[in-house]
């Protein structure tokens, strides 16, 4: 059973993430030229992905030494495997386990 | 990278399903995180699968439990959830060609479209045929959501029973935005855009920090490409 504060926070929360979910969709065609939509389908993707990745990693900085080598020996490999075999999901299982590994396998 | 049977290519949900595996591995252990967290927090159980269902946004998700554990009042915890999700505004706009009409479909796709969504879907070349993307994406939205909900209620269930989980299975996530970035910056003009957001970045850090920094960060980081895609003359 739920608590009121509970479901309260979970209806206005959902109602508070809607504007920045469903404007984009309902303005964005009036709001946009052709040439920015080509910004944000071309160039904003590869841009959000290295924020994203830098601030993972550097939020990795600040974690447990073993969790800091199996980050970084899951990030190694994943390149390697990417780089070498270029399938998505061979890339991700493989640099996933060796993070799992080492950091599950760290001595002490 | 698509398999096809007798020339004709998989079914959405099968498409989306073999797209949406990277996320499945790294959904379920961090919503079983959070779902632990959440009951740890002395919280009811049966809010965590809620949130997941209603709110469907991990960073906002761990901020509420923290908050309602620190006896902070719901309008604040949802004037918090704004600007934290401010940055979904970003990535709707990557899909609008892609959803060109207003459909159940589409709304459900808007309201799923998460960090990890986005990433993924905004970096895998569309369908030919439109009405198949249009399939494809929101049946990956829905998959992704259910690991979601899944990894909060198994969470919530087992409570402190599973503390961790399998610790490190969760860099499925960083694993997958590191392969789509590889495969962005084979354009040199996508490099080049990588390379100038990840300077941002780190910039940013540096001197921000990284505690309820990402949307600041993130918002000069695309100006700062935009500004720099204009100076080159290609727009």
């Amino acid at each position: 059973m739920l608590s009121g504060p509970v479901l309260l926070t979970a209806v206005l929360m959902g109602l508070a993430t809607a504007p920045a979910r469903f404007l984009p969709f309902l303005v964005g065609h009036r709001l946009t030229r052709p040439t920015l939509r080509r910004l944000f389908t071309d160039l904003f993707p590869p841009a959000v992905l290295a924020v994203l990745i830098v601030f993972f990693f550097w939020n990795v900085g600040t974690a447990p030494r073993p969790v800091q080598a199996a980050q970084a020996a899951g990030a190694l490999v994943t390149i390697a495997a990417h780089l070498g075999l270029r399938n998505l999901l061979v890339s991700v299982g493989t640099g996933t386990a060796v993070c799992i590994l080492v950091q599950n396998l760290w001595p002490g | 990278m698509i398999d096809t049977v007798q020339g004709f290519p998989p079914s959405p949900w099968r498409h989306a399903f073999r797209l949406s595996i990277p996320i499945l591995m790294g959904y379920v252990p961090i919503g079983m995180a959070f779902g632990v967290l959440w009951v740890q927090q002395g919280l009811e159980p049966s809010g965590a699968p809620l949130l997941a269902v209603i709110v469907y946004a991990g960073a906002s998700q761990f901020m509420a439990a923290a908050m309602l554990a620190a006896g902070q009042s719901p309008v604040e915890i949802a004037l918090a959830t704004l600007v934290l999700n401010a940055r979904h505004a970003i990535y709707g706009l990557a899909f609008l060609e892609r959803f060109p009409k207003w459909s159940v479909a589409k709304g459900y796709f808007a309201f799923a479209l998460t960090d990890e969504t986005y990433a993924l879907l905004a970096a895998s070349p569309p369908s030919d045929d439109p009405g198949r993307d249009r399939a494809i994406l929101w049946r990956v939205a829905f998959l992704n959501q259910t690991y979601w909900v899944a990894g909060c209620a198994i969470g919530a269930v087992a409570g402190s029973l599973m503390p961790g989980g399998v610790s490190g299975l969760d860099f499925a996530l960083t694993a997958l935005f590191i392969v789509l970035l590889l495969e962005q910056v084979r354009a040199a003009e996508k490099a080049r855009a990588a390379l100038v957001a990840t300077a941002v970045a780190l910039a940013g850090v540096l001197v921000l920090g990284t505690t309820n920094t990402l949307l600041p960060i993130l918002a000069a980081a695309l100006a700062v490409v935009a500004v720099v895609r204009r100076r080159a003359g290609t727009c």
